[in-house]
C-alpha cells in the first residue's frame, strides 16, 4: 500500500515555512528548562533537560535565520528531539564524538534542536511535494533542502532533512557562494 | 439523412487535404533554411537563443530565494506548482546583477530552467548563411554557440550547453 499522506512539522516564517518529516522527531517540547553552553559551535549553545537527560541543543532557528533572509522575530522556542540512531552512520559517530567532546554528562542517545515556536504538525499530501530541478537537486540535497512546495497564499515552502541541516548548522557550512 | 454535396468529404478526402496542407508549409527543395531565434534585452545589450530551447516567456514573478547557491542562481519560480530555477546570465557573462522581472523559461526537456531577462525583442527566423559560427576562445565566448547577423549587427546566440556546463562544474 503505498501512503499519500505523511505528518510534517511546519515551522512557519513570515517569508516562508520549513517542512520536516515527522518520522525523524522522536517528540517536541516547549518552555523547556535549559542551561547555557559553552562551545566553540554558535549553533550549540544550550543544553537541555528532557525528563531525566540532559540533552545538547542544537539552535536550528538561529542557522534558517543566517541563512534564509528571515524578518520576523519569535522568542518563544520550541524544541523537537531526535534519535541519533536514525542518523547515517557516519554523522551518527560525528554528533557522537561531538557530544562526548563538549559535555561529558550529555546523553548520547538522543539530541534536541531549537526551533521557532511557530510550528505545527499537518498531514501533507507527499505528491505536493516538488523536487528541485535535475541538475541542482543533488547540490541542495547534501545541504538538506530536498525540494519545496508552494502554499495557497503564495509562499515557498522548503521540505528540508533535519539530518544535512543539522550538520551544516553543526559545521557552520554557511556556505554562500 | 441526405448527403450534402457540397460539403461531404470522405476521410481520404480530408486526409488529403490535410496532407497537402502539411506539404504546402514545407520550404521548397531550393528554398534556403531558416532557424527560429528569440532576440532579448540584458539591459541595453542584445542577445538570441535558438526558439526550440524556450518554452514560453513570462512577466513578474516572484523569485523565491535558495540558499547556498553560485551567485547567478537567483532562486525559484512557482510555474503551475512547480520549482523552476532562475538563472542570471548577466551575472554569469559581467559579474553584475540584472534588475529585471521577465523569464525566459526553458523547455522541461532540458530541465526546469528560466533565465532571468530584461525584454524580449523580437521573433526572427535566420537564415543559416547568415549564422556564424564563434572560433574565437576569448575569455566568455564559450557562452555562445554563434552569432547572427541582423540589420549589418552581430548578435551572439547563447550556448545551452556550456551554460549548463558551467553550472553543472560550480555545484560539483
Amino acid at each position: 500500500m503505498t501512503l499519500n499522506n505523511c505528518n510534517f512539522l511546519i515551522i512557519h516564517y513570515s517569508e516562508f515555512d520549513f517542512l520536516l518529516n515527522r518520522n525523524q522527531i522522536t517528540g517536541s517540547v516547549s518552555n523547556i528548562e535549559s542551561s547555557s553552553l559553552d562551545s566553540d559551535n554558535p549553533y550549540i549553545n544550550e543544553i537541555i533537560n528532557y525528563g531525566d537527560k540532559k540533552l545538547i541543543s542544537i539552535d536550528l532557528d538561529l542557522f534558517l535565520r543566517n541563512i534564509f533572509p528571515v524578518k520576523d522575530g519569535s522568542a518563544a522556542k520550541l524544541s523537537v528531539i531526535a534519535d541519533i540512531s536514525v542518523f547515517s552512520g557516519k554523522n551518527r559517530e560525528i554528533i557522537t564524538e561531538i557530544i562526548k567532546v563538549t559535555s561529558e554528562s550529555c546523553d548520547r542517545k538522543y539530541i534536541s534542536f531549537s526551533l521557532s515556536s511557530q510550528s505545527e504538525i499537518k498531514k501533507i499530501d507527499i505528491f505536493s511535494l516538488k523536487l528541485f530541478p535535475l541538475i541542482f537537486r543533488k547540490f541542495y540535497h547534501q545541504y538538506g533542502l530536498l525540494g519545496c512546495r508552494f502554499s495557497e497564499e503564495g509562499k515557498i515552502q522548503y521540505y528540508t532533512d533535519i539530518e544535512n541541516l543539522f550538520f551544516n548548522a553543526l559545521l557552520k557550512k554557511e556556505r554562500i557562494m | 439523412m441526405s448527403k450534402n454535396e457540397d460539403t461531404a468529404m470522405t476521410n481520404d478526402e480530408i486526409l488529403s487535404q490535410l496532407e497537402n496542407i502539411q506539404s504546402d508549409d514545407k520550404p521548397a527543395a531550393s528554398e534556403e533554411k531558416k532557424i527560429k531565434y528569440i532576440l532579448f534585452n540584458m539591459d541595453d545589450k542584445l542577445y538570441a537563443m535558438n526558439g526550440s530551447f524556450v518554452q514560453e516567456i513570462i512577466l513578474g514573478y516572484p523569485v523565491f530565494y535558495l540558499p547556498f547557491s553560485p551567485p547567478y542562481v537567483r532562486g525559484l519560480i512557482n510555474r503551475h506548482g512547480d520549482p523552476y530555477t532562475v538563472v542570471d546570465l548577466k551575472i554569469l557573462f559581467h559579474d553584475e546583477e540584472l534588475k529585471a522581472s521577465t523569464f525566459l523559461v526553458l523547455r522541461n526537456n532540458i530541465d526546469n530552467l528560466a533565465f532571468l531577462i530584461s525584454s524580449i525583442n523580437k521573433i526572427v527566423n535566420v537564415p543559416e548563411n547568415s549564422i556564424h559560427p564563434i572560433t574565437s576562445k576569448q575569455d566568455g565566448m564559450d557562452f555562445f554557440e554563434s552569432s547572427i547577423t541582423l540589420d549589418n549587427s552581430e548578435v551572439f546566440v547563447i550556448n545551452i550547453k556550456t551554460v549548463l556546463e558551467r553550472i553543472v562544474n560550480d555545484i560539483e
